[in-house]
């Protein structure tokens, strides 16, 4: 990639196919002109999210994030009206294609490349809530200073899947319920790492390896994310927060100094899985046709809790003491 | 009351420099500021700040503002156009302070004011000579030319260094002067203040030659100071806190280091995070509050270490002491999970049926934790009949072989007392190695009767040997069921790792501690008293092995292989559960001696097979030289290896 012609090549292909997919976003609520300087945004892309959406943006708003900016992909259940409400929230409407905008990620670079420019960023799926060191008392946006102090760029995580106790069916979540709560639990162990030329951090674990991936670990999903990164123009997601480019990025380890990680928690075991994974497989955008969705169909009701295997989360201490983040130098 | 006047270099948003303006002038009446609001910053911001403060005649602005820097020459300019402006304006003062805009009092102002009554001709500011540089350029910094700022301008900043260094002479420092080095921030008496200002009058080009070296505002103050005041007079330390992260860059103070600032000896910090509101207003509160009945008693004279390495310990650790998470290792697989994993356990290394005996001898003792055999390439086997062991399950085969490591590490951590587990050669080489190796186990193996001969040791492998699908149960001959019982060992066994094996056993054979208590005292030298409970059960243990009889093998045979063992019902089987004080290596790199000495054995064997037809092997295997280049093969590759051989 350091060839200058290659760069060149890839950049000018970048532009047009980032001009593709942001003339199919039709700006429905635009505050933009809100965002200042040093504003930290939250990119998200959803589609009939609603019931999750309070609590979601009142735990990002409480962790200091200034600005929305959401992606609505044929919402059909009054996201809109809801979002007009918010004062701090810009909405897109598309109805094209989920996947060939490689699963919203398109959609998000434009985006980010629009308006997350210098900023710091944090792309998150409406499922996914980000935990990180000293998280109690400070801001995302220390957070990010801290970062620039240590010249790091991105903020890397290990994705949680979080659980109850009870059956698929039995774990109902309403809108504005504390998801900690419906799901409290996470493995404690099982979550391997390994190195491959594309994805120095390459992790995969946890409940959906142990219990939708039991016969084929190798194809469980991915764990490791960037989510929070500080954007340049040039900075890209491949399908997922899973993957940034350029390469730089995806490194993480550094020998002589603790690198500061966190973790994103993921709140999908609810009772409504079972309707969206109907769902999914039947609109066949998701990954691999929607082959992860399959397997949560075909799992009848399972049970995610395993005693020995999980624990209810308590802390951001406790995740330190499992291993599962690092605080790095962050004093 | 020390009359201060406090310059301060800010560049921060003109509400937040107003609020520290006010508490630097609002303490005491005689307090004046000097602002240098950075000329980067926006004019309307600078507006703002002198609207707030018209009315003033305590605050003043520095008018030809400048651009200022990291490591730039403007961090001396600043300073010396405030002094200046002192000067000028006939300010009454005693004291100056430089400060920055994210500087705050962490002590009450009186206190400081006292102090500085306390100590009228102290100059509070580090000149060290250049060993208080920690890393990078030293006296590099001054001897060359520096016109590019490494912060903005890196690669530029070090072509021109490097050049220099290639073709330039180095510059010497100016005369009559000593270069010492400290930090940025000081407190001076405004005699000295007023000499340095006359001192760059008088010498225009050695203020210049300041400009042209890299990060002058630790260089140019603390030289001026060491030349004109009588060293006894010169302070180890500012009154400023600060510490500096590995790239340079200033800590950054927030809600939550309160308590941390509380306790170091210093009256201002530096830096305060602008988000930090709580720790402002307290600082602030504190700034205000009357100096304390007893003094502090800060020693000035001796530098001061911040203790940041041991703050830095002191963060919650991983229990398993494994790196976190996306964290460097040094190691991977075994020597990592071994090596953090600082654990004993046991091994009891044999043929399955063997091992099991043992292990049956062992169960319900006080102080052990015993498995089956977890590496067992079915399932995982965590006992006879159990079927999970916190969280882990028998079926769990596919997830364990993911990564063996990592979980066999997870069975660690959840074993509370001594556990005890049965391995069988072949379950899984390279694990094999490590765990065999490695000195937290304790390795009791089951070693063939010296006297038994090398058909005993035939016997191992057979019983190590698993009925496997690829190979046909059609034989009925004692001899064709034995090839069967070798051509299914051949999948389950790369041929290179039984000659390992063999090394080993003969190894272990040679250092067997015939002596119990001096192995009970080893053991509990290198384990400690978790091994106890081990050491008590073992005769039982070895009395189990011993006791096994050729017929109770048979009896535990693959019913079609049965018949083979009823030709050897003449000889004594007999075998010993080894004592070994220390882990006896297997040979993990194999060399031309190991293959000599390998060899050696296969032909002990193949001689004793001509006298014994029953238990003859097939020449081609024996008379086949050990391949040396073949690399350990993990399981999987060894049975591809075994598919492409004819049979």
């Amino acid at each position: 990639m350091s060839n200058p012609l290659t760069i060149a090549t890839v950049q000018a292909s970048r532009f047009f196919i980032l001009r593709k997919f942001g003339r199919q976003l039709k700006p429905v609520i635009d505050r933009t002109r809100d965002i200042r300087r040093s504003d930290v945004l939250l990119v998200t892309c959803l589609r009939d999210e609603l019931t999750r959406m309070p609590f979601f943006v009142d735990y990002y708003r409480k962790l200091g994030v200034n600005h929305f900016l959401v992606i609505d992909n044929g919402s059909s259940d009054g996201f809109l009206d809801w979002a007009k409400t918010q004062p701090d929230m810009s909405v897109w409407f598309t109805r094209s294609s989920y996947k060939a905008a490689k699963f919203g990620m398109e959609w998000c670079n434009y985006l980010l490349r629009k308006y997350g420019t210098e900023h710091l960023c944090v792309t998150v799926d409406p499922d996914e809530f980000l935990v990180y060191p000293c998280m109690e008392t400070r801001s995302l946006r220390d957070l990010g200073e801290y970062m620039k102090m240590e010249k790091r760029e991105t903020f890397h995580t290990v994705m949680l899947d979080a659980y109850s106790d009870k059956p698929l069916s039995q774990t109902i979540y309403r809108s504005g319920d504390n998801p900690f709560e419906v799901c409290p639990y996470i493995d404690r162990d099982g979550y391997v790492q390994i190195s491959t030329p594309n994805m120095p951090t390459y992790t995969r674990g946890g409940p959906r390896m142990r219990v939708h991936n039991r016969l084929n670990p190798d194809k469980s999903p991915a764990l490791n994310k960037i989510p929070v990164v500080w954007w340049k123009w040039n900075f890209r997601y491949v399908s997922s927060t899973h993957d940034l480019k350029p390469m730089r990025l995806m490194r993480v380890q550094d020998p002589f100094n603790p690198t500061i990680t966190g973790a994103l928690f993921h709140f999908k075991f609810f009772s409504s899985l079972t309707d969206k994974a109907m769902e999914e497989m039947r609109r066949k955008q998701h990954f691999e046709g929607g082959a992860e969705y399959l397997r949560y169909a075909s799992e009848k009701d399972p049970v995610f809790y395993e005693e020995g295997i999980s624990v209810r989360y308590e802390s951001i201490e406790q995740l330190m003491r499992l291993g599962l983040i690092c605080r790095g130098n962050w004093l | 009351m020390a009359k201060i006047t406090f310059i301060i270099l800010a560049h921060e948003n003109a509400g937040h420099v107003a609020d520290l303006t006010r508490l630097l002038t609002g303490w005491d009446e005689h307090a004046h500021a000097v602002i240098h609001y950075d000329l980067k910053s926006s004019r309307a911001e600078f507006n703002k700040l002198k609207e707030e403060f018209a009315g003033s005649n305590r605050v003043h602005f520095v008018e030809d503002r400048i651009r200022c820097g990291w490591g730039d020459f403007s961090l001396i300019d600043a300073p010396v156009r405030a002094l200046r402006l002192i000067r000028d304006k006939k300010i009454e003062c005693d004291r100056v302070m430089l400060v920055s805009g994210a500087c705050m009092p962490i002590r009450p102002l009186a206190e400081l004011s006292r102090f500085l009554d306390q100590h009228p001709d102290t100059e509070f500011i580090e000149a060290f000579d250049s060993n208080w540089i920690v890393g990078g350029l030293r006296k590099e910094r001054y001897q060359y030319w520096h016109f590019f700022n490494h912060q903005t301008h890196p690669r530029f900043f070090n072509y021109h260094y490097q050049l220099q260094r290639k073709l330039w002479p180095k510059r010497s420092f100016p005369r009559g002067l000593e270069p010492r080095f400290g930090s940025q921030w000081w407190c001076l008496t405004w005699e000295l203040c007023e000499k340095i200002l006359r001192y760059i009058k008088k010498h225009p080009l050695t203020y210049f030659f300041f400009s042209t070296t890299w990060i002058p505002d630790e260089l140019f103050f603390q030289t001026m100071a060491f030349h004109f005041t009588p060293h006894q007079n010169l302070s180890a330390r500012n009154l400023t806190f600060f510490h500096f992260n590995d790239w340079g860059k200033p800590l950054v103070f927030l809600d939550d280091h309160r308590e941390l600032l509380r306790e170091v000896p210093f009256f201002f910090a530096r830096k305060i995070s602008s988000s930090a509101k709580k720790l402002k207003q307290e600082l602030t509160e504190i700034a205000l509050s009357p100096a304390p009945e007893t003094p502090v008693e800060y020693d000035f004279s001796k530098r001061y270490v911040f203790p940041y390495k041991e703050l830095l310990r002191r963060f919650p650790k991983p229990e398993n002491r494994a790196p976190a998470l996306f964290q460097y290792r040094e190691e991977h697989g075994w020597p990592e999970v071994l090596n953090e994993c600082a654990r004993s356990f046991a091994v009891l290394y044999g043929p399955p049926q063997l091992t099991r005996r043992a292990a049956q001898a062992l169960a319900g003792a006080p102080g052990l934790t015993v498995f089956g055999r977890l590496l067992h390439p079915d399932h995982v086997d965590f006992g006879p009949g159990v079927k999970s062991f916190k969280g882990l399950h028998r079926e769990d085969k596919l997830i364990r072989d993911f990564d063996i490591p990592d979980y066999f590490s997870r069975i660690l951590v959840r074993t509370e007392n001594l556990m005890v587990f049965e391995l069988c050669p072949g379950d899984d080489p390279d694990s094999e190695i490590a765990l065999l190796g490695s000195e937290n186990a304790i390795v009791l193996p089951v070693l063939p009767a010296a006297d038994g001969g090398d058909i005993l040791k035939n016997l191992y492998w057979a019983l190590c040997a698993r009925p496997s699908p690829q190979v046909d149960d059609e034989e009925t001959t004692p001899i064709g069921i034995f090839r069967a019982m070798l051509r299914a060992l051949e999948i389950e066994v790369p041929k290179e790792h039984r000659s390992r094996i063999d090394l080993f056993l003969a190894e272990a054979g040679r250092t067997d501690c015939q002596d119990l208590g001096r192995w009970r005292a080893a053991l509990a030298f290198q384990h400690g008293e978790i091994v106890h409970p081990l050491v008590e059960a073992y005769p039982a243990m070895a009395e189990a092995v011993a006791a096994t009889t050729l017929e109770d093998l048979r009896a535990g045979m693959h019913k079609p292989w049965r018949n083979m063992l009823a030709a050897l019902s003449e000889i004594q089987a007999g075998w010993n559960l080894g004592r070994l004080n220390f882990p006896v290596a297997v040979p993990s790199v194999w060399t031309v001696e190991m293959q000599a000495q390998a060899l050696d054995i296969a032909a002990a064997a193949l001689q004793l097979d001509e006298d014994d037809p029953a238990t003859a092997k097939p020449k081609a295997r024996t008379a086949k030289p050990v391949d040396a280049a073949r690399p350990v093969g993990s399981r999987q590759k060894a049975k591809t290896n075994a598919k492409g051989k004819p049979a």
